[in-house]
């Protein structure tokens, strides 16, 4: 079938088979560098890519979903801002996930990151969440916030990065872009 | 690559009329809801022998939400994440929380009811929670003599739990009544889908009057294996008067045992040992809210 589709900001328009899987399509016709390979069902999560902004597998989408879709990979989103605050927080956290999951991993931080800001936690104040935090620490359980980055991150089964890190480093990422946003308005 | 390999015919009707025209065309083609269970386990690319599908993406009609007091009726294209976005308007905590233990955001943003409710090799948590909410299906059947009807989730699996539903059967709405006061518990061990043969979900909700169980729905979930709606523990629970003793327990939790031992044969010892822990615990829970209140 024909697809007519936006990639990492380029057109394009070709002929495939419907039910070819997307990572297939960019693994194989457009070779994308940061898609890996296809686990044929052992749900790694290496395959993340944003589809019209939001987080999928992207060997979960066949091509026939692809007609006018705006697909990003790491490749373009890597080029973005909200990259390079994700990239200052692996340094500062003194944490970056290994080759192999690198780009879903700060794909999957970036949708979580989207979430939690749009759904005004309590990240997105600071000194509440500090207190929440504190409370959580001393029944030593964790906040829903935390549940929800560790429970979103496990979707990639890789398992280089410890729950804790990546909760401070997609807090971390919050709060830079909380504080630029302070300085803007 | 593969290119020259004949590919599947996808068919992407907007309305019902054209569907049941497909359908009835092509008896065989397969619906395609959200395709994460289907491009997981069912679809193999390149496939020697591709179906034709059905896409159900462009059916508006299948994704209308209607409400009101009571209860909510969500049309079965709506996602799962549609479903845990507005749960907190009828549903206590326990079950929002529940609901969103179901995989991820990501996950729950592609999936929908209609396809949660109809994977066929395994059986999704979303299934467990619907079982205990007690909630109802509309179906159409989509074959020579197109019918509509609704019934009972629990009417579209068998004893053995595995799903009875004709491949020319629509789910086409899902009806479920609010509930913000009963107790609810939800556990689960490993996940469904990606460790199906090891996994054990179990959702039970006991609604009480004062300090005594009056209603209750109990469904344990073998992932690979079936739903187990347990109708002994149902009809034993209810009456019983809180907190329990703990020898009380003990016998239904044996209860429980031997009747899912006997149902499922084919289940994993450490899945028994997990489903009777889970059950235990939950009696216990219910002990320790009535105590609590009083
Ligand atoms: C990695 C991963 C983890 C997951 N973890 C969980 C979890 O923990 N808990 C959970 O509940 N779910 C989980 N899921 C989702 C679940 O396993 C199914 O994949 C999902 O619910 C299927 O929904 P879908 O809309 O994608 O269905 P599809 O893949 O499109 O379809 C599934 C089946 O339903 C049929 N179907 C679809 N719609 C209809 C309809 N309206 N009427 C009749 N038949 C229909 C299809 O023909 C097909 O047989 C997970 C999925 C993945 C990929
Ligand atoms: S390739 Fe492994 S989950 Fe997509
Ligand atoms: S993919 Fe990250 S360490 Fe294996």
């Amino acid at each position: 079938m024909n697809i007519d589709c936006n990639i990492d900001g380029k057109n394009y328009s070709f002929s495939t088979n419907s039910d070819k899987p997307l990572l297939q399509i960019l693994i194989e016709d457009l070779e994308v560098e940061s898609m890996m390979s296809l686990c044929k069902g052992a749900y790694c999560g290496n395959c993340v890519v944003l589809m019209d902004g939001q987080a999928v597998l992207s060997c979960l989408v066949p091509a026939f979903k692809l007609q006018g879709a705006v697909i990003q990979t790491f490749e373009s989103f890597k080029k973005t801002r909200a990259y390079r605050d994700i990239d200052r927080a692996y340094k500062e956290i003194g944490c970056t996930p290994c080759r192999q999951c690198y780009a879903s991993k700060t794909l999957i931080i970036e949708s979580v990151i989207q979430t939690l800001e749009r759904s005004q936690s309590t990240l997105s104040n600071p000194m509440e969440f500090n207190r929440v935090r504190r409370e959580s620490d001393m029944e030593g359980i964790r906040t829903e916030e935390e549940k929800l980055i560790i429970r979103e991150l496990g979707l990639n089964s890789c398992t280089c990065t410890q729950s804790s890190e990546l909760v401070k480093i997609v807090t971390t990422c919050i709060d830079y872009r909380r504080k630029r946003n302070v300085r803007r308005s | 690559m593969y290119e020259d390999l004949r590919s599947s015919t996808v068919f992407s009707p907007e309305s019902m009329g054209e569907l049941v025209n497909y359908k009835q065309k092509h008896p065989q083609a397969l619906f395609w809801a959200g395709g994460t269970y289907l491009m997981a386990k069912e679809v193999n690319y390149p496939s020697k022998n591709p179906i034709n599908i059905i896409s159900l993406g462009k059916m508006d009609e299948l994704k209308r939400i209607t409400r009101n007091d009571t209860s909510v009726e969500f049309g079965s294209m709506a996602s799962i994440q549609t479903v845990t976005a507005i749960a907190r308007n009828f549903f206590s905590k326990d079950i929002c929380n529940a609901l969103n233990a179901t995989s991820t955001q990501l996950i729950r943003r592609m999936a929908t009811i209609g396809g949660a409710l109809c994977t066929q090799k395994i059986k999704t948590s979303f299934t467990t929670i619907m079982m205990t909410l007690d909630a109802n299906i509309e179906c159409r059947i989509v074959g020579k003599k197109p019918l509509t009807k609704w019934i009972q989730l629990d009417n579209m699996f068998d004893k053995s739990g595995s799903l009875v539903l004709s491949p020319s059967t629509l789910i086409t709405r899902l009806h479920i009544n609010a509930d913000k006061d009963s107790i609810f518990y939800f556990k689960e061990t490993g996940s469904p889908m990606t460790q199906s043969d090891y996994s054990v979900v179990f959702a039970m909700r006991s609604r009480l009057l004062q300090n005594s169980i009056t209603e209750t729905r109990a469904c344990f979930n073998f992932p690979s294996i079936g739903l187990h709606l347990s109708e002994a523990v149902q009809s034993s629970l209810t009456g019983v008067v809180l907190p329990m003793n703990p020898v009380r327990i003990i016998r239904l939790t044996e209860a429980l045992v031997n009747e899912i031992r006997m149902e499922h044969p084919a289940l994993r010892p450490i899945q028994v040992e997990q489903a009777s822990r889970m059950f235990e615990s939950y009696l216990y829970d219910l002990n320790a809210k009535v105590i609590a209140r009083s």
